[in-house]
This record gives C-alpha cells, sequence and structure tokens, in this order.
C-alpha cells in the first residue's frame, strides 16, 4: 500500500534544479525527487492512497500563481491510473485530512486486500462515497438557522454562515457530521466558514475565503422571505410546548384523568 | 564564497557521514558531516532541505484576508501558529484589535499546542534517542550504568532506577511513551475546543475568532488540562532525571550540540489589557506579552523591544537556491515609527526561485535562505538559533523578569512555574533556571519545562476567559475593512521557536508576504558571510560519545544535537542512507568544503 | 523567472482576489446589525435563536445573559 502526502510538483519545468526530494542518487550524489520514487513504487503498489487535498488535487500549492507547477496523485499519475491490485487511486482530500476518515479508508482497503470486504465505493473524484456522498451543509447543526432564514452577519454570531464566506451548501465533507476528532471541533458547526477544503476546485474556486460565496444570496433571499413567518411560527408551537400539562398540581384532589379499568 | 574552515591539518581519516533525512516529522531535511573517527570528532556538517513550495510566490495578488488560511497551510503540525501569526500581521495592517475574550481564546488554542507539540515531540520521538533499545544498541556501558543508577524524583515517577526511566520511554512498547501519545493527543482536543481544528484552524479570523465561547467550551478544557497536568508533573521530574545523569555519566556530554548562547524568541501570548496592534506602540505592548521577546547574546538580554528585533531581522542568500533581490523593488523603505528598513528585511524581499543542481563542495545545497539577526552594537549578523524554541523562550522571559501572573513568575535568573492540584497529584512548583550552556540536553530539558509552563498560563487565560464569560461579554470578533495600501507584521512563538510574518499590501491585494517559521533559522544553510547555521555550528566541533566503531556507526550524538532543535522541515521514517565511506587520509588543510 | 520553463498563463495570479462590491464577512457595521448583539460586547437570546426568543432570556436582572452556542 502506497500512502502518497503532499502535492506532486512538477520537476519538468525546472532544469537540473528538483522541488522535492528525498534520499540520494548514490552514483550522482544529486537528490532523488518525489517522482522518481513515485515512478517506481505507484507501479508496484497493491494500492495507491493519496491523502490529504495537496495529494489528491494539488490543493494550496497548486494556487493560481504557482512556481512549481504542483499537482494531485492523479493528475500525475493519470486518473485512468490501476494500481497492482486493480484499483484507481484512492482520495481522501481534507487540508488537513480529518484523520478518522483516513484511518477508516485504510482499514477498509486493508480488509478488502485480505479478502475480507468488498471493492471499497469511491465515487468520480475518487473519495470513498460514504464519506464525501454529501454536503457539509446537510451535515451541519447551523443548517436550521438557514431554514429560519437567520443569518450570521459576522463571525460573532452562532447563526448560518452562508453570508460570511461558509461554502456548506455545495461541499461534499462530512466533518460538521463528525466534528474534527473524536467529535471535537469541526468548521461551520463551530463557528468556522467552510473554505471548501475537501474539494478539488480548493482553493481558487473559493478565494477570497471571507467573502459572501455567489449562489448564497439567492438561496438565502428565498428562506429570508419565509423564514421569519416559520420562526413565528414555530414560536407559537414552542411557548406550548414549553408549558407543562394543567393535571400536576398538588391541590387535594386527583384530575390526570386516572380510571382503575379498561372501558368506563 | 568563504566557509569556515574548520578542518585540522592534522586530522586523521575523514569520514562522509550522512542522514537525510533525519527529522523523524517530515523527510526534506539532509545532514552532511565529515566524521573524524581517530579524534572521535565531527569536523564539518551541512545541513540542507529539499523541497521547496513557494508561499511567498504564490500569494502575491491574494486578498490578504486568505492570508492566514493559506499560511496556516505551511505546517502539518504547527499550522495554527501560523494562522495566528498572520492574524497578528493582518490585525496591524487593518488596524483592528479583537476584543479581549477573542484573544484569550487563541492564547487557550496556542497554549495547547505548545502542550501537544511539546509533548509528542520529546516524549514520542526526542526520547527514543534517549529510551533503553537505543541506548543499549549505541553505548552499552552507559546503559548497564543507568540500571544500576537510582532515580533522584523516584517519588514523583514512580521509577525506582534511571534504567526504569528508559525502558518505559521504548517506543509502542514503554508505558510513558503510550501515555504521551494520549497526552499529545488530548492537547488537539484542546486546541480543536478553542481553534475548530488542529492543524489547520477553522475558527480563527483576523479581528478576532469565531468560536463560540460559553461555559461549556471552557469546561470541556479545563478538564483535559487538568489530565494533562498530572502527567507534566512526572515527565518533568522523568526528563530531570534522564538528562542529569547523562552529564554526570557521560562526562563532557555538555559539548553535545553545543553553540554560542545566540538565542532569539519573538513572544507569544499576546495580552489584550495591552496589545492594540498599532507598530508604534509595539514595544509596549510587546513586553507585555505573556512570553517574553528577546535576543540573548552571550548570556545577555540584548532587547526585549519587538521594533527592534523586527529591524535587526536579515534574509542572507550564500547556499539557497535563489536569485537576489538586491535590485528588485523595495517595499518598505522605513517603518511607522520613520526608521529606515533594510533591503534584506522579509518587507523588501523577493523571492525568485532559482532551481539548480545540488552543490555541497562549495555551491548551493538548500531550498532554505539564511535568517539571521544584526546586532547593532557589534554590526554582526547573528545566526541566531531558537533553542528548539522553548530554550529561547525561557531564557528571554527569565531574564527580562518580567511575565507575573498567579502561575507563572519570572524572577530574572529564573522561571518559576506553579502547577494546581490536580486528581492524581499534589500541587507543585517548578523552577526553571538558567543553565549554563546553550546545548542538546538543555534544548531538550526546557522543552519538557515549557510545558508545565504553558500548562500554567492555560490556567490563567481560563480564569481571564471565564470572567469575560461570566461577566456575559460574549463579542469574540471585531468587524475592520480592509484597506488599500498597508503593512503588517505579526510576531509569534511557533512551537520550535521564532515565527515572523511580514506583510505588504498594495491595491487590497498582497503585494508580498513573507513567513519565516524557526526551522529557516536553526536549520539555515552557511550564509554569504560565511556563518554556518545553528544545526551546523552545533554539530561542527562535537565530539562522538558513540560506543561503536564506523562501520555500526549511528550518529546517536549527531541526531541528538540535530533534534534538540526540533527540526520540522517538511518524514515519517528514521533512515539512514549511506554506509558512509572513507574519502581519504587527510593531510591538508585545503581539503574540504571551501569554496 | 529563470530555470523555469513558463508557458502559456490559464490564470493571472490575482484571479483569486476580492471583487469590489461583494459582501465580505468582516465589513464594518455588520455587527450592529445582527440582532441580539449589543454595543457593549454583551447580548441576548436573539443571538442564539429565533424561536421565541424573549423566553429564553435570563430570569433577572442579575444574571448574565448566555445564549448557548
Amino acid at each position: 500500500m502506497l500512502v502518497i502526502e503532499g502535492s506532486i510538483p512538477n520537476e519538468k519545468i525546472n532544469g537540473e534544479g528538483y522541488w522535492s526530494s528525498f534520499g540520494n542518487d548514490e552514483a550522482t550524489g544529486e537528490p532523488l525527487t518525489l517522482n522518481w520514487w513515485l515512478d517506481r513504487l505507484a507501479p508496484k503498489a497493491w494500492g495507491v492512497v493519496a491523502v490529504g487535498t495537496c495529494a489528491t488535487y494539488g490543493g494550496i500549492h497548486a494556487m493560481a500563481g504557482n512556481p512549481t507547477g504542483c499537482m494531485g496523485l492523479a493528475d500525475y499519475l493519470g486518473w485512468d491510473f490501476r494500481s497492482a491490485g486493480g484499483l484507481p487511486i484512492v482520495n481522501i482530500p481534507g487540508c488537513p485530512v480529518q484523520p478518522e476518515n483516513f484511518m477508516e479508508t485504510l482499514t477498509w482497503l486493508l480488509y478488502q486486500a485480505a479478502g475480507l470486504a468488498p471493492t471499497i465505493p469511491l465515487d468520480e473524484a475518487l473519495r470513498p462515497q460514504w464519506i464525501f456522498g454529501k454536503t457539509v451543509h446537510e451535515g451541519c447543526d447551523r443548517a436550521g438557522y438557514y431554514e429560519q432564514g437567520d443569518f450570521a452577519k459576522d463571525y460573532n454570531s452562532p447563526k448560518c454562515q452562508v453570508k460570511i464566506g461558509c461554502w456548506g451548501p455545495v461541499v461534499n465533507c462530512n466533518v460538521p457530521k463528525r466534528g474534527w476528532m473524536a467529535g471535537i471541533g469541526g468548521c461551520p458547526n463551530v463557528g468556522g466558514i467552510c473554505i471548501g477544503c475537501t474539494m478539488p476546485g480548493f482553493p481558487d474556486k473559493f478565494m477570497p475565503f471571507m467573502d459572501a460565496p455567489p449562489g448564497g444570496g439567492i438561496s438565502s433571499a428565498l428562506t429570508g422571505m419565509y423564514g421569519p413567518m416559520i420562526r413565528k411560527l414555530r414560536g407559537i408551537t414552542n411557548k406550548t410546548m414549553n408549558k407543562e400539562t394543567k393535571w400536576r398540581h398538588n391541590r387535594p384532589q386527583l384530575t390526570t384523568g386516572y380510571k382503575p379499568r379498561w372501558g368506563n | 564564497m568563504a566557509v569556515r574552515e574548520r578542518i585540522k591539518p592534522e586530522a586523521g581519516k575523514l569520514v562522509d557521514m550522512a542522514w537525510d533525512p533525519i527529522t523523524r516529522i517530515v523527510g526534506n531535511l539532509g545532514i552532511y558531516t565529515k566524521i573524524d573517527f581517530d579524534n572521535r570528532e565531527v569536523v564539518s556538517c551541512k545541513s540542507t532541505s529539499s523541497l521547496f513550495r513557494g508561499y511567498s510566490v504564490f500569494m502575491k495578488g491574494k486578498d490578504p484576508r486568505d492570508a492566514h488560511f493559506i499560511t496556516s497551510r505551511i505546517c502539518g503540525i504547527c499550522g495554527d501558529n501560523h494562522a495566528v501569526c498572520s492574524c497578528y500581521a493582518q490585525q496591524m495592517a487593518y488596524g483592528v484589535k479583537p476584543p479581549p475574550l477573542g484573544e484569550w481564546i487563541v492564547n487557550l488554542g496556542e497554549a495547547a499546542e505548545y502542550i501537544f507539540d511539546h509533548i509528542i515531540f520529546q516524549d514520542n520521538l526526542v526520547f527514543v534517542d534517549f529510551c533503553e533499545q537505543m541506548v543499549k544498541e549505541t553505548n552499552p556501558s552507559l546503559w548497564s550504568k543507568a540500571e544500576s543508577t537510582d532515580a533522584p524524583h523516584a517519588e514523583i515517577h514512580g521509577y525506582r532506577t534511571i534504567g526504569d526511566i528508559m525502558r518505559s520511554y521504548n517506543p509502542f512498547t514503554g508505558e510513558t511513551y503510550k501515555e504521551a501519545l494520549l497526552m499529545s493527543r488530548i492537547g488537539r482536543e484542546m486546541i480543536c475546543l478553542m481553534e475548530g481544528r488542529h492543524v489547520h484552524p477553522s475558527t480563527i479570523y483576523p479581528g478576532g475568532v469565531g468560536t463560540v465561547a460559553t461555559p461549556t467550551l471552557l469546561t470541556d478544557y479545563l478538564s483535559r488540562l487538568l489530565r494533562c497536568l498530572d502527567f507534566i508533573k512526572k515527565a518533568v521530574a522523568m526528563n530531570d532525571d534522564v538528562f542529569d545523569f547523562f552529564y554526570e555519566a557521560l562526562p563532557g556530554y555538555e559539548e553535545v550540540g553545543r553553540r554560542r548562547i545566540l538565542l532569539g524568541c519573538w513572544g507569544a501570548f499576546n495580552n489584550p489589557l495591552y496589545c492594540n496592534y498599532k507598530y508604534t506602540d509595539m514595544d509596549n505592548w510587546g513586553n507585555e506579552m505573556f512570553v517574553t521577546p528577546g535576543v540573548v547574546v552571550d548570556g545577555e538580554l540584548v532587547t526585549t523591544n519587538l521594533v527592534d528585533i523586527n529591524l535587526g531581522i536579515r534574509i542572507m542568500l550564500g547556499s539557497s537556491y535563489y536569485e537576489d533581490w538586491v535590485n528588485e523593488e523595495t517595499f518598505v523603505p522605513t517603518d511607522p515609527l520613520g526608521n529606515p528598513v533594510d533591503k534584506r528585511h522579509p518587507w523588501n524581499q523577493t523571492t525568485i526561485p532559482k532551481p539548480q543542481k545540488r552543490e555541497l563542495e562549495g555551491g548551493n545545497y538548500s531550498w532554505v535562505m539564511s535568517p539571521r539577526w544584526y546586532d547593532k552594537r557589534t554590526g554582526d549578523n547573528l545566526a541566531l538559533d531558537t533553542g528548539g524554541g522553548a530554550l529561547a523562550r525561557l531564557w528571554a522571559t527569565a531574564l527580562a523578569g518580567k511575565v507575573d501572573t498567579p502561575f507563572v513568575k519570572a524572577t530574572g535568573q529564573s522561571v518559576l512555574i506553579n502547577l494546581p492540584k490536580t486528581p492524581n497529584t499534589a500541587e507543585q512548583t517548578l523552577e526553571w533556571r538558567i543553565p549554563q550552556w546553550s546545548n542538546a540536553i538543555e534544548r531538550d530539558r526546557a522543552r519538557i519545562y515549557f510545558v508545565a509552563y504553558s500548562a500554567a498560563m492555560a490556567m490563567h487565560f481560563v480564569d481571564q476567559a471565564f470572567n469575560e464569560i461570566r461577566a456575559g461579554r460574549t463579542k469574540v470578533f471585531e468587524d475592520f475593512d480592509v484597506p488599500d495600501e498597508a503593512i503588517g507584521c505579526g510576531f509569534h512563538e511557533a512551537v520550535r521557536g521564532v515565527l515572523s510574518h511580514h506583510l505588504v499590501i498594495r491595491d487590497g491585494k498582497i503585494a508580498n508576504y513573507h513567513p519565516y517559521p524557526p526551522t529557516p533559522w536553526n536549520g539555515s544553510p552557511t550564509d554569504s558571510y560565511g556563518t554556518p547555521g545553528p544545526y551546523e555550528d552545533a554539530v561542527m566541533g562535537q565530539p562522538i560519545f558513540e560506543e561503536n566503531d564506523q562501520d555500526n556507526f549511528r550518529g546517536i550524538d549527531i541526531m541528538r544535537a540535530v533534534r534538540s532543535f526540533d527540526p520540522c522541515l517538511p518524514c515519517g521514517v528514521h533512515m539512514y542512507l549511506g554506509k558512509g565511506k572513507t574519502l581519504r587520509q587527510v593531510h591538508s588543510p585545503m581539503f574540504g568544503e571551501h569554496g | 523567472m529563470p530555470n523555469i520553463n513558463l508557458g502559456p498563463q490559464e490564470v493571472t495570479p490575482d484571479m483569486p482576489a476580492h471583487t469590489p462590491g461583494i459582501q465580505q464577512g468582516n465589513a464594518k457595521g455588520s455587527y450592529e446589525k445582527m440582532q441580539g448583539h449589543n454595543p457593549d460586547g454583551t447580548s441576548t437570546s436573539r443571538r442564539s435563536t429565533g424561536v421565541n426568543p424573549k423566553a429564553q432570556e435570563p430570569i433577572d436582572p442579575s444574571m448574565p445573559n448566555l445564549s448557548p452556542g
């Protein structure tokens, strides 16, 4: 199993230099590039796993204006790459990767390698489907505010952050559901806008992170219309539900409707 | 290029020995040495980095408010330190001061980072070099002595002999090793509480935090902190016992990793009562930080003024793969106080990568540049190190004598750390005293003391944050607008030492951005003046205590020296390449690395 | 840039920068626009809920207002 972390620089563009290396060529004494290692290790591995958004899709170091031409592993090896075990590259994106997502995926692969699990289900971006198959917003405990048209206007607010930079409604990730580690932390659920760090389009398509995302305006305007009414109606019901039933008292007579027998 | 000549004419057989990678964290730091086995001494050392990503290149033209999100990604261990430092720089540029509660939350997150990172590095990585398995292999006679030496602090940590302590540090099987893994995990949970995620925070913004501050948040943090404190009290005692044993059992061991006392600390934990992020007041609020900034040269505290510290920073080339920027644009000719800013200062640096072959002999050999600090008293460009972070922080703070809280007090010669009673251990007062040397053992010792320091400061921050919350002051973020033109600088301590971010905004976009984390300071190559970097000069000239012969040489003393700096060049493995080949019999001082 | 083979640009480095006119999450004045956030840095129940916030307020003026996260 070959697990790669970090983006793959383009070593074709830098002449005799190198961007990233590990160990030396014994003959020349010059560094051996990451690409040299990949070319030799990837075809022999039973499974190839890219962990973190740099390794999966290029990530931060691959943003506009970068000098190293770096890319994700599938961009380097080819999206149709198949490992010695017959598997596509398995991508576990996230910047950084949510640690439990990583270990869980590796565990599936180890079960699969041992013949104890079927082929790991991957989506078209080669992500484990059960982890990335829904959006941040669908798992966010602040989404209730959205429904009620109640939005944060700056970062002081514990409400829905879609108007102050949160891309949760369109980003595939389970972090608000799972938390960051042992259920603690996360992103929009704890006050951190979703900047789309699991996505192939990260980071450029989400920048500047603290600006309102373009699509959010229309859908949040709609909930802004009916949201106040929902809040009002819920307010009435909430008031009722916050009252105890009337037969709980300490008067000398029982009013609970108690009957000793079935029937009258 | 002049390079300090360290090879003695009488030197015997020189052997090339290389460790590449040498770190146990990320695999791009290589150490290339020449060892004189006849005299058991390292005669030359080069520190190389084989990784370039280009943050200061690709950040140009971006929105300055993205800077902390981007720079957090510089490091997979201390990304939050970068995010925080970037926010400090941005806050200066935007002229915004976060509400006090926002500042306490950042301090709580950063205290947890120091606790987590120092523990995992010390007890799970550094101590592999001091554990039973390693010592048995490299110094068998030392091991038998360890087994028969009583541990002075046995009543605190419960291990009878030094050998018992070393056994508990055996990787994957030792009790302390396993407990430390758990503690570092708890530390990360504490970070996640305050900053949303570890290692790239989600809730840290310029202007404050998005963390929702409630009593629940602080209770969840405090309950974890108290569990860590039980461990920390034992760990300090165990560390002290092992390090004192090394000094005693191996006379001369203080020379391992020893270099001139040249320490830099850029200060940590801003005090919201004083810090307004204005450059013109920086001397004042810098001195109110809960870790005092300072430069210590030969044991003397040269300055605690962040303005002096800022203006003294010089980025040198000499052995690095970059074009010089002498003819490029000067972005900041003078600082907001009217002081001239040097062309070699990060505000005025233009990074132009120039990939090329590595030439260890007389050429360029690293992607790391050479940060130096200009000492205006002498005109020297000093290769400051950070002492792995903790040593410089404690040293500067102790000498300055400014920090005075119920839990931590600097005395002028020492730092007193009061740790409260916790579930399984009694109250404890620790005293870290300024050591005689800046060497491998003292860097390592300072690290565990700084864990105690951070935990004690965290107790203070919890109290302060609770005061705010219980008063109903829930505001954690302050709105701001981004100016078209502005400059900013942020000073902070990454776990392994000094961290600065320098920012220039033009047209509302980033025109220049240069982060300087600790490892470029510590791991820098030889500069254009011929001054070697700290790893290089700490290893050069150091004696070899390892009992193995040349064929079975592990280089343990060299590794202890380099690792004492907490190297973090972006390795998960501990790999040894090349058996070491005999160069030739040397009879001439001309041989070697000059060029 | 020497030593690096450059091809035709597919993007400009400042493409992801701020577009004037787009609302910023940090914009001055936003705090004041939010219900439940008081000018002195304290807050009311409306900060955390839109459903019957008044009923969630502390019942005594001596109690701090700590709406949940």
